[in-house]
Protein backbone atom coordinates (compact mmCIF):
# COMPACT_ATOMS: atom_id res chain seq x y z
CA UNK A 1 0.00 0.00 0.00
CA UNK A 2 3.12 2.54 1.00
CA UNK A 3 4.40 1.38 -2.97
CA UNK A 4 1.52 2.44 -4.48
CA UNK A 5 1.16 5.91 -2.89
CA UNK A 6 4.77 6.34 -4.07
CA UNK A 7 2.97 5.79 -7.67
CA UNK A 8 4.26 2.00 -7.85
CA UNK A 9 2.40 0.82 -10.74
CA UNK A 10 3.41 -2.74 -9.93
CA UNK A 11 2.33 -2.28 -6.31
CA UNK A 12 -1.18 -1.15 -7.67
CA UNK A 13 -1.44 -4.19 -9.89
CA UNK A 14 -0.37 -6.44 -6.92
CA UNK A 15 -3.09 -4.71 -5.08
CA UNK A 16 -5.45 -4.75 -7.69
CA UNK A 17 -4.74 -8.99 -8.30
CA UNK A 18 -4.68 -9.91 -4.43
CA UNK A 19 -8.27 -7.47 -3.15
CA UNK A 20 -9.96 -7.64 -6.19
CA UNK A 21 -11.65 -11.34 -5.37
CA UNK A 22 -12.36 -10.19 -1.98
CA UNK A 23 -14.43 -7.19 -2.50
CA UNK A 24 -16.25 -8.87 -5.20
CA UNK A 25 -16.95 -11.40 -2.58
CA UNK A 26 -18.33 -8.75 -0.46
CA UNK A 27 -20.21 -6.74 -2.79
CA UNK A 28 -21.95 -8.94 -4.86
CA UNK A 29 -25.51 -10.29 -3.35
CA UNK A 30 -28.66 -11.94 -4.35
CA UNK A 31 -30.01 -9.03 -5.68
CA UNK A 32 -27.22 -7.29 -7.73
CA UNK A 33 -26.90 -8.82 -11.62
CA UNK A 34 -23.01 -9.92 -12.19
CA UNK A 35 -22.48 -6.57 -14.29
CA UNK A 36 -23.51 -4.29 -11.01
CA UNK A 37 -21.43 -6.38 -9.13
CA UNK A 38 -18.53 -5.77 -11.92
CA UNK A 39 -19.90 -1.97 -11.80
CA UNK A 40 -19.63 -1.58 -8.15
CA UNK A 41 -15.97 -3.23 -7.72
CA UNK A 42 -14.68 -1.16 -10.34
CA UNK A 43 -16.08 2.19 -9.04
CA UNK A 44 -15.18 1.38 -5.41
CA UNK A 45 -11.13 0.98 -6.64
CA UNK A 46 -11.50 4.37 -8.04
CA UNK A 47 -12.59 5.28 -4.84
CA UNK A 48 -9.52 3.39 -2.93
CA UNK A 49 -7.33 5.17 -5.57
CA UNK A 50 -8.68 8.89 -4.65
CA UNK A 51 -8.26 8.19 -1.69
CA UNK A 52 -5.12 6.49 -1.02
CA UNK A 53 -3.65 9.57 0.77
CA UNK A 54 -5.91 8.59 3.31
CA UNK A 55 -4.12 5.22 4.16
CA UNK A 56 -1.32 5.47 7.08
CA UNK A 57 1.30 2.75 6.79
CA UNK A 58 0.97 2.08 11.09
CA UNK A 59 -2.77 1.30 10.54
CA UNK A 60 -4.48 -1.64 8.65
CA UNK A 61 -5.09 -2.24 5.18
CA UNK A 62 -8.11 -3.89 5.32
CA UNK A 63 -10.09 -2.14 7.84
CA UNK A 64 -9.25 1.07 5.50
CA UNK A 65 -10.34 -0.92 2.27
CA UNK A 66 -13.48 -2.34 3.56
CA UNK A 67 -14.70 1.01 4.76
CA UNK A 68 -14.44 2.03 1.43
CA UNK A 69 -16.11 -0.99 -0.32
CA UNK A 70 -19.15 -0.78 2.46
CA UNK A 71 -19.89 2.54 1.59
CA UNK A 72 -19.29 1.79 -2.23
CA UNK A 73 -22.34 -0.59 -1.71
CA UNK A 74 -24.10 1.35 0.36
CA UNK A 75 -24.18 3.93 -2.14
CA UNK A 76 -25.10 1.45 -5.41
CA UNK A 77 -27.81 0.30 -3.09
CA UNK A 78 -29.34 4.08 -2.60
CA UNK A 79 -29.47 4.17 -6.33
CA UNK A 80 -31.08 1.41 -7.23
CA UNK A 81 -33.84 2.35 -4.65
CA UNK A 82 -34.49 5.95 -5.68
CA UNK A 83 -34.39 4.20 -9.63
CA UNK A 84 -36.61 1.40 -8.56
CA UNK A 85 -39.03 4.27 -6.67
CA UNK A 86 -39.26 6.26 -9.96
CA UNK A 87 -39.61 3.65 -12.08
CA UNK A 88 -43.37 2.31 -13.65
CA UNK A 89 -44.37 -1.48 -13.01
CA UNK A 90 -45.51 -2.64 -16.08
CA UNK A 91 -46.86 -5.37 -14.25
CA UNK A 92 -47.61 -6.84 -10.90
CA UNK A 93 -44.57 -9.04 -9.36
CA UNK A 94 -45.72 -11.73 -7.43
CA UNK A 95 -45.75 -11.67 -3.82
CA UNK A 96 -42.34 -13.18 -1.90
CA UNK A 97 -43.54 -16.47 -0.62
CA UNK A 98 -41.70 -19.25 1.69
CA UNK A 99 -38.51 -19.88 0.38
CA UNK A 100 -38.70 -22.97 -2.34
CA UNK A 101 -36.36 -25.49 -2.31
CA UNK A 102 -35.16 -25.27 -5.59
CA UNK A 103 -33.21 -28.60 -7.05
CA UNK A 104 -29.41 -28.13 -7.19
CA UNK A 105 -29.19 -25.68 -4.69
CA UNK A 106 -25.90 -25.40 -3.14
CA UNK A 107 -25.47 -25.71 0.27
CA UNK A 108 -23.81 -21.44 0.05
CA UNK A 109 -26.56 -20.50 -1.84
CA UNK A 110 -29.50 -21.71 0.25
CA UNK A 111 -27.88 -19.93 3.03
CA UNK A 112 -27.19 -16.69 0.87
CA UNK A 113 -31.01 -16.58 0.40
CA UNK A 114 -30.97 -16.77 5.32
CA UNK A 115 -29.21 -14.17 4.70
CA UNK A 116 -30.94 -11.94 2.51
CA UNK A 117 -33.51 -11.84 4.98
CA UNK A 118 -31.07 -10.08 7.67
CA UNK A 119 -30.86 -6.53 8.29
CA UNK A 120 -28.23 -4.58 5.98
CA UNK A 121 -25.98 -3.81 8.90
CA UNK A 122 -26.04 -7.46 10.67
CA UNK A 123 -25.57 -9.32 7.20
CA UNK A 124 -22.69 -7.08 6.49
CA UNK A 125 -20.69 -7.68 9.61
CA UNK A 126 -21.25 -11.60 9.04
CA UNK A 127 -20.08 -11.18 5.67
CA UNK A 128 -17.08 -8.95 6.56
CA UNK A 129 -16.00 -11.49 9.21
CA UNK A 130 -16.52 -14.41 6.79
CA UNK A 131 -15.28 -13.46 3.22
CA UNK A 132 -12.19 -10.91 4.07
CA UNK A 133 -11.21 -13.06 7.16
CA UNK A 134 -11.29 -9.52 9.01
CA UNK A 135 -10.77 -9.62 13.00
CA UNK A 136 -14.21 -8.06 15.33
CA UNK A 137 -11.57 -4.99 16.15
CA UNK A 138 -11.35 -4.61 12.29
CA UNK A 139 -14.49 -4.93 10.77
CA UNK A 140 -15.84 -2.41 13.97
CA UNK A 141 -12.91 0.17 12.00
CA UNK A 142 -14.73 -0.67 8.57
CA UNK A 143 -18.09 -0.16 10.06
CA UNK A 144 -17.45 3.07 11.93
CA UNK A 145 -18.53 1.00 14.64
CA UNK A 146 -17.22 -0.67 18.28
CA UNK A 147 -16.52 -4.16 19.09
CA UNK A 148 -19.02 -4.11 21.03
CA UNK A 149 -21.51 -3.10 18.52
CA UNK A 150 -20.05 -5.72 16.20
CA UNK A 151 -20.66 -9.00 18.03
CA UNK A 152 -23.96 -8.27 18.98
CA UNK A 153 -24.91 -7.57 15.11
CA UNK A 154 -23.10 -10.80 14.62
CA UNK A 155 -24.49 -12.93 17.75
CA UNK A 156 -28.13 -11.39 16.80
CA UNK A 157 -27.53 -12.18 12.96
CA UNK A 158 -26.66 -15.76 14.55
CA UNK A 159 -29.93 -15.67 15.94
CA UNK A 160 -32.04 -14.73 13.26
CA UNK A 161 -30.11 -17.61 11.41
CA UNK A 162 -31.02 -20.26 13.85
CA UNK A 163 -34.85 -19.05 13.83
CA UNK A 164 -35.00 -19.08 10.37
CA UNK A 165 -33.44 -22.37 9.52
CA UNK A 166 -35.59 -23.79 12.78
CA UNK A 167 -38.85 -22.54 10.68
CA UNK A 168 -37.90 -23.60 7.64
CA UNK A 169 -37.09 -27.53 9.16
CA UNK A 170 -40.41 -27.24 11.04
CA UNK A 171 -42.00 -26.38 7.23
CA UNK A 172 -40.56 -28.74 5.70
CA UNK A 173 -40.95 -31.57 8.09
CA UNK A 174 -45.22 -30.15 7.72
CA UNK A 175 -45.08 -31.03 4.07
CA UNK B 1 -13.64 -40.99 24.99
CA UNK B 2 -13.11 -36.97 24.65
CA UNK B 3 -13.52 -37.57 20.88
CA UNK B 4 -16.65 -39.52 21.49
CA UNK B 5 -17.77 -36.33 23.99
CA UNK B 6 -17.21 -33.46 21.53
CA UNK B 7 -19.10 -35.85 18.65
CA UNK B 8 -22.33 -35.69 20.93
CA UNK B 9 -21.93 -32.16 21.29
CA UNK B 10 -25.58 -30.87 21.08
CA UNK B 11 -26.60 -28.19 19.12
CA UNK B 12 -27.31 -25.53 21.46
CA UNK B 13 -24.19 -26.26 22.59
CA UNK B 14 -22.40 -25.63 19.07
CA UNK B 15 -24.69 -22.29 18.81
CA UNK B 16 -22.47 -21.40 22.05
CA UNK B 17 -18.96 -22.71 20.78
CA UNK B 18 -19.64 -20.84 17.83
CA UNK B 19 -20.66 -17.55 19.29
CA UNK B 20 -17.36 -17.82 21.27
CA UNK B 21 -15.30 -18.49 18.17
CA UNK B 22 -16.89 -15.30 16.85
CA UNK B 23 -15.48 -13.38 19.88
CA UNK B 24 -12.12 -14.11 18.88
CA UNK B 25 -10.31 -12.53 16.81
CA UNK B 26 -9.43 -15.35 14.08
CA UNK B 27 -7.81 -19.11 14.68
CA UNK B 28 -9.12 -22.59 13.58
CA UNK B 29 -12.55 -23.41 15.27
CA UNK B 30 -12.35 -26.05 17.93
CA UNK B 31 -12.10 -29.27 16.73
CA UNK B 32 -15.43 -30.73 18.65
CA UNK B 33 -17.55 -28.13 16.97
CA UNK B 34 -16.34 -28.71 13.80
CA UNK B 35 -17.03 -32.38 14.13
CA UNK B 36 -20.63 -31.44 15.31
CA UNK B 37 -20.86 -29.30 12.08
CA UNK B 38 -19.47 -32.00 9.95
CA UNK B 39 -22.43 -34.89 11.36
CA UNK B 40 -25.66 -32.36 12.25
CA UNK B 41 -27.63 -31.57 8.98
CA UNK B 42 -28.87 -27.99 10.85
CA UNK B 43 -25.48 -26.81 11.87
CA UNK B 44 -23.93 -28.32 8.76
CA UNK B 45 -26.46 -25.55 7.04
CA UNK B 46 -25.81 -23.15 9.03
CA UNK B 47 -22.53 -23.07 10.11
CA UNK B 48 -20.20 -25.03 7.53
CA UNK B 49 -19.94 -21.45 5.09
CA UNK B 50 -18.47 -19.67 8.25
CA UNK B 51 -16.17 -21.97 9.44
CA UNK B 52 -15.18 -23.92 6.15
CA UNK B 53 -11.99 -21.99 4.16
CA UNK B 54 -13.06 -19.30 1.75
CA UNK B 55 -14.10 -20.03 -1.95
CA UNK B 56 -12.28 -17.41 -3.93
CA UNK B 57 -15.19 -15.12 -5.78
CA UNK B 58 -15.36 -15.86 -9.70
CA UNK B 59 -14.13 -12.73 -11.45
CA UNK B 60 -15.46 -12.36 -15.03
CA UNK B 61 -12.60 -11.75 -17.73
CA UNK B 62 -10.70 -8.35 -17.87
CA UNK B 63 -11.92 -7.08 -14.73
CA UNK B 64 -8.87 -6.91 -12.87
CA UNK B 65 -6.48 -6.07 -16.31
CA UNK B 66 -9.53 -2.90 -16.65
CA UNK B 67 -8.97 -1.58 -13.17
CA UNK B 68 -5.23 -1.73 -13.14
CA UNK B 69 -5.41 0.00 -16.47
CA UNK B 70 -7.37 2.90 -15.28
CA UNK B 71 -5.11 2.85 -11.80
CA UNK B 72 -1.69 3.15 -14.30
CA UNK B 73 -3.53 5.79 -16.11
CA UNK B 74 -3.44 8.06 -13.21
CA UNK B 75 -1.05 6.88 -10.46
CA UNK B 76 0.91 9.75 -9.00
CA UNK B 77 2.78 9.90 -5.88
CA UNK B 78 0.63 10.90 -3.18
CA UNK B 79 1.68 12.29 0.43
CA UNK B 80 -0.23 10.54 3.35
CA UNK B 81 -2.19 12.89 5.42
CA UNK B 82 -0.79 13.58 9.12
CA UNK B 83 -1.68 11.42 12.03
CA UNK B 84 -4.73 12.03 13.65
CA UNK B 85 -3.52 13.54 16.90
CA UNK B 86 -1.87 16.60 14.28
CA UNK B 87 -5.18 16.80 12.18
CA UNK B 88 -7.37 16.92 15.98
CA UNK B 89 -4.76 19.93 16.96
CA UNK B 90 -5.35 21.51 13.71
CA UNK B 91 -8.81 21.78 14.34
CA UNK B 92 -8.71 22.89 17.71
CA UNK B 93 -6.25 25.64 16.38
CA UNK B 94 -8.54 27.03 14.38
CA UNK B 95 -11.53 26.61 16.71
CA UNK B 96 -8.96 28.78 19.16
CA UNK B 97 -8.01 31.17 16.86
CA UNK B 98 -11.99 31.99 15.72
CA UNK B 99 -12.81 32.02 19.24
CA UNK B 100 -10.17 34.46 20.56
CA UNK B 101 -10.68 37.09 17.05
CA UNK B 102 -14.67 36.89 18.16
CA UNK B 103 -14.65 36.81 21.87
CA UNK B 104 -12.52 39.97 20.73
CA UNK B 105 -14.14 41.60 18.41
CA UNK B 106 -17.89 41.34 20.43
CA UNK B 107 -16.37 42.04 23.48
CA UNK B 108 -15.19 39.62 26.58
CA UNK B 109 -18.69 41.09 28.27
CA UNK B 110 -20.06 37.55 29.16
CA UNK B 111 -16.48 36.46 30.74
CA UNK B 112 -16.85 39.53 33.17
CA UNK B 113 -20.39 39.06 34.54
CA UNK B 114 -19.12 34.84 35.65
CA UNK B 115 -17.46 34.69 39.15
CA UNK B 116 -14.57 32.40 38.90
CA UNK B 117 -15.78 28.97 39.43
CA UNK B 118 -17.95 29.20 36.21
CA UNK B 119 -15.35 31.12 34.49
CA UNK B 120 -13.12 27.90 34.97
CA UNK B 121 -15.54 25.00 35.09
CA UNK B 122 -17.28 26.42 31.67
CA UNK B 123 -14.22 26.75 29.85
CA UNK B 124 -13.15 23.39 31.20
CA UNK B 125 -16.50 21.65 29.59
CA UNK B 126 -16.17 23.66 26.66
CA UNK B 127 -12.13 22.87 25.68
CA UNK B 128 -13.10 19.20 26.21
CA UNK B 129 -16.20 19.40 23.78
CA UNK B 130 -14.09 21.05 21.66
CA UNK B 131 -11.29 18.29 21.32
CA UNK B 132 -13.67 15.68 20.89
CA UNK B 133 -15.41 17.55 18.12
CA UNK B 134 -11.83 17.35 16.41
CA UNK B 135 -10.33 14.12 16.88
CA UNK B 136 -14.34 12.99 16.10
CA UNK B 137 -13.45 15.11 12.36
CA UNK B 138 -9.70 14.04 12.43
CA UNK B 139 -11.26 10.34 12.48
CA UNK B 140 -13.64 10.71 9.70
CA UNK B 141 -11.40 12.35 7.48
CA UNK B 142 -9.68 8.74 7.45
CA UNK B 143 -11.77 5.86 6.50
CA UNK B 144 -11.42 2.24 8.72
CA UNK B 145 -10.50 4.78 11.50
CA UNK B 146 -10.80 3.33 14.77
CA UNK B 147 -14.13 4.40 16.95
CA UNK B 148 -14.04 3.53 20.35
CA UNK B 149 -16.85 5.58 21.36
CA UNK B 150 -19.94 6.05 19.23
CA UNK B 151 -20.65 10.11 18.19
CA UNK B 152 -24.14 10.15 18.95
CA UNK B 153 -22.60 9.52 23.24
CA UNK B 154 -20.33 12.08 23.03
CA UNK B 155 -22.61 14.57 21.62
CA UNK B 156 -25.24 13.27 24.11
CA UNK B 157 -22.27 13.55 27.51
CA UNK B 158 -21.68 17.24 26.09
CA UNK B 159 -25.29 17.97 26.26
CA UNK B 160 -25.94 16.68 29.45
CA UNK B 161 -22.41 18.02 30.96
CA UNK B 162 -23.47 21.55 29.51
CA UNK B 163 -26.89 21.57 30.57
CA UNK B 164 -25.80 20.34 34.38
CA UNK B 165 -23.14 22.88 34.67
CA UNK B 166 -25.34 25.73 33.82
CA UNK B 167 -27.97 24.32 35.85
CA UNK B 168 -26.12 24.39 38.61
CA UNK B 169 -24.10 27.04 38.85
CA UNK B 170 -25.60 29.66 36.69
CA UNK B 171 -28.36 31.49 38.32
CA UNK B 172 -32.26 31.18 37.02
CA UNK B 173 -34.51 33.63 35.49
CA UNK B 174 -38.64 34.18 35.90
CA UNK B 175 -39.99 32.59 32.21
CA UNK B 176 -40.60 36.09 30.85
CA UNK B 177 -37.32 36.91 31.44
CA UNK B 178 -35.95 34.23 29.68
CA UNK B 179 -37.95 34.38 26.74
CA UNK B 180 -37.42 38.17 25.86
CA UNK B 181 -34.60 39.41 23.23
CA UNK B 182 -33.39 35.78 23.12
CA UNK B 183 -33.70 35.27 19.61
CA UNK B 184 -30.74 37.84 18.81
CA UNK B 185 -28.10 35.24 20.43
CA UNK B 186 -29.39 33.01 18.26
CA UNK B 187 -29.38 34.55 14.93
CA UNK B 188 -25.91 36.06 15.87
CA UNK B 189 -24.66 32.81 16.82
CA UNK B 190 -26.03 31.05 13.51
CA UNK B 191 -24.06 33.85 11.88
CA UNK B 192 -20.62 33.61 13.94
CA UNK B 193 -20.79 29.84 13.06
CA UNK B 194 -20.59 30.04 9.34
CA UNK B 195 -17.16 31.35 8.11
CA UNK B 196 -15.23 28.63 10.92
CA UNK B 197 -17.63 25.76 9.33
CA UNK B 198 -16.82 26.59 6.26
CA UNK B 199 -12.87 26.73 7.00
CA UNK B 200 -13.59 23.25 8.75
CA UNK B 201 -15.35 21.74 6.26
CA UNK B 202 -12.39 22.54 3.65
CA UNK B 203 -10.00 21.10 5.73
CA UNK B 204 -11.84 18.09 6.72
CA UNK B 205 -12.36 17.36 2.85
CA UNK B 206 -9.31 17.16 2.30
CA UNK B 207 -9.47 13.55 3.98
CA UNK B 208 -11.71 10.78 2.36
CA UNK B 209 -15.31 11.81 4.72
CA UNK B 210 -17.29 8.55 3.89
CA UNK B 211 -20.69 9.82 5.18
CA UNK B 212 -21.39 13.61 4.28
CA UNK B 213 -24.63 13.31 6.84
CA UNK B 214 -22.01 12.32 9.75
CA UNK B 215 -19.57 14.89 8.69
CA UNK B 216 -22.21 17.72 7.83
CA UNK B 217 -23.55 17.11 11.36
CA UNK B 218 -19.89 16.81 13.12
CA UNK B 219 -18.64 20.56 11.06
CA UNK B 220 -22.14 21.37 12.27
CA UNK B 221 -21.27 20.66 15.98
CA UNK B 222 -17.71 22.12 16.02
CA UNK B 223 -18.97 25.91 14.37
CA UNK B 224 -21.86 25.55 17.03
CA UNK B 225 -19.58 24.75 19.79
CA UNK B 226 -17.66 27.42 18.93
CA UNK B 227 -20.04 30.22 18.62
CA UNK B 228 -21.48 29.03 21.65
CA UNK B 229 -18.30 29.70 23.44
CA UNK B 230 -18.05 33.08 21.99
CA UNK B 231 -21.55 34.00 23.33
CA UNK B 232 -20.86 32.10 26.81
CA UNK B 233 -18.07 34.62 26.82
CA UNK B 234 -19.21 38.06 25.00
CA UNK B 235 -23.14 38.07 25.80
CA UNK B 236 -23.80 40.04 29.47
CA UNK B 237 -27.05 37.57 30.16
CA UNK B 238 -25.94 34.57 32.34
CA UNK B 239 -29.17 33.40 33.20
CA UNK B 240 -29.32 29.25 33.10
CA UNK B 241 -32.66 29.79 31.20
CA UNK B 242 -30.85 32.05 28.52
CA UNK B 243 -27.74 30.24 28.21
CA UNK B 244 -29.65 26.66 27.43
CA UNK B 245 -32.39 28.09 25.32
CA UNK B 246 -30.88 30.40 23.22
CA UNK B 247 -26.98 29.65 23.70
CA UNK B 248 -27.58 25.95 23.66
CA UNK B 249 -29.76 26.46 20.47
CA UNK B 250 -27.19 27.73 18.68
CA UNK B 251 -25.36 24.18 18.67
CA UNK B 252 -28.97 22.49 17.75
CA UNK B 253 -29.68 24.43 14.93
CA UNK B 254 -26.25 24.09 13.57
CA UNK B 255 -25.80 20.34 14.23
CA UNK B 256 -29.86 20.02 12.09
CA UNK B 257 -28.37 22.57 9.43
CA UNK B 258 -25.05 20.39 8.82
CA UNK B 259 -26.69 17.43 8.41
CA UNK B 260 -29.45 18.30 6.25
CA UNK B 261 -26.80 19.88 3.92
CA UNK B 262 -24.68 16.44 4.19
CA UNK B 263 -28.08 15.22 3.18
CA UNK B 264 -28.17 17.32 0.40
CA UNK B 265 -24.56 17.03 -0.96
CA UNK B 266 -25.37 13.03 -0.56
CA UNK B 267 -27.86 13.40 -3.32
CA UNK B 268 -26.47 15.42 -5.35
CA UNK B 269 -23.24 13.08 -5.10
CA UNK B 270 -25.78 9.85 -5.74
CA UNK B 271 -27.50 11.84 -8.56
CA UNK B 272 -24.11 12.66 -10.60
CA UNK B 273 -23.05 9.17 -10.41
CA UNK B 274 -26.18 7.95 -11.70
CA UNK B 275 -25.61 5.84 -15.05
Amino acid sequence: MVRYQRADPEAADELVRRLTPLLFGFLSGPTHSRADTEDLVQECWLRIHKSRHTYRATEPVLPWIFAIARHTGLDGYRRRSRVDSREVKTERLPERTEMPELPGMSLKDELGRYLDQLPESQKEVILMLKVTGMSLEEVARATSSTVGAVKQKAHRAYEKLRRLLGESDGYRRKS
Amino acid sequence: MATDARAKLHCSEADKAVDRFLDRPRGEPPAGLVEHVTSCARCRQLYSWLLGPEEPAELPNGVQELVSRKLRASLRPVKPLPSTGRLAARFVAIFGLFAALLVAYFGPGGAAQMNATQLVVVTVVLLAAAALVAVSLSRQMVPGSVRRIPLSWLVGAFAAGFALVVAVLFPWERLPEMLAGGWACTYHGILIAVPPGAVMLYFAARGAPLSYRSLGATVGAAAGLLSLTVLQFSCENQHAGHLLLWHGGVVVLSVAAGYVAGWAAEQVALRRRQP
